[in-house]
């Protein structure tokens, strides 16, 4: 029989600093994201400060540390679309459905946030394995305002 | 760039297992058809390159707790619940 020991690593990051993980919390992504086709392990981290955003966190370059969003919170008829090849890649047996995650840009001015929806995430957290997914003939693009009214949540936040 | 002319329905063979075919020309458009093994990922090429660029651009965010404040009180204000 064989002997399993939890494996516990540690990054330093950006945004939690030394960050102790299991590797079984690590997401798979086998393609990486493209542009950025090196990073292929992941963790999904959640801080207080920043919900309802999540932390897509490298762990192979632990400087870089995504937000993400869950869209359906904002957009709630988005649909990430995949093909057959898309949920083999997955493990996703019919009828199960994928978590989906859109990265989310901040720019300085944190009104103007947008995510992109173009280029959704798609992950079985079952079997630790993600990747992106590119949407043909999408309403959606890839800087989607997340704050519609950015003059007003700015007021808002001055006051 | 290999530069090669074709009319419609005739086609562009890529390796042994990936085809191209000119299927309408109508105006500046030209409507074309894809046969490639499903491994091989197909995109339309500004496509790529814009999730490309967002994606190196959400790599490095400002002040994301800043960001997550005022979508919260979006969200509240959205569904008062």
């Amino acid at each position: 029989m064989a002997v399993v020991s939890q494996e516990c690593m540690k990054i330093d990051t950006r945004e939690f600093g030394l960050l102790d993980y299991e590797e079984s919390a690590v997401l798979l992504f086998p393609e990486g994201l493209m542009g950025l086709e090196h990073l292929h392990r992941f963790l999904i981290l959640d801080q207080d400060a920043v919900e309802p955003l999540r932390w897509l966190q490298s762990v192979d370059e632990p400087a870089i540390a995504f937000p993400v969003i869950d869209p359906g919170l904002v957009f709630p008829d988005y649909h990430a679309r995949m093909s057959h090849e898309d949920r083999e890649a997955l493990g996703l047996q019919p009828g199960e459905e994928p978590i989906v995650l859109a990265l989310v840009t901040v720019p300085k001015d944190p009104a103007e946030m947008t995510a992109n929806l173009l280029g959704p995430l798609v992950l079985n957290p079952a079997r630790h394995v993600g990747r992106q997914v590119v949407q043909h003939d999408s309403q959606y693009g890839t800087r989607q305002r997340l704050i519609p009214d950015a003059a007003e949540a700015r007021d808002v936040v001055t006051v | 760039m290999l530069v090669l002319s074709r009319k419609p329905n005739q086609s562009i063979i890529i390796g042994e297992e990936i085809e191209v075919v000119v299927l309408e020309i109508k105006g500046d458009t030209v409507k074309i058809g894809l046969k490639a093994p499903r491994d091989v990922k197909v995109y339309r090429q500004e496509i790529y390159a814009e999730i490309k660029a967002e994606n190196e651009r959400a790599a490095t965010p400002a002040a994301a707790t800043d960001a997550a404040k005022l979508l919260k009180q979006a969200l509240q204000k959205k569904s008062p619940s």
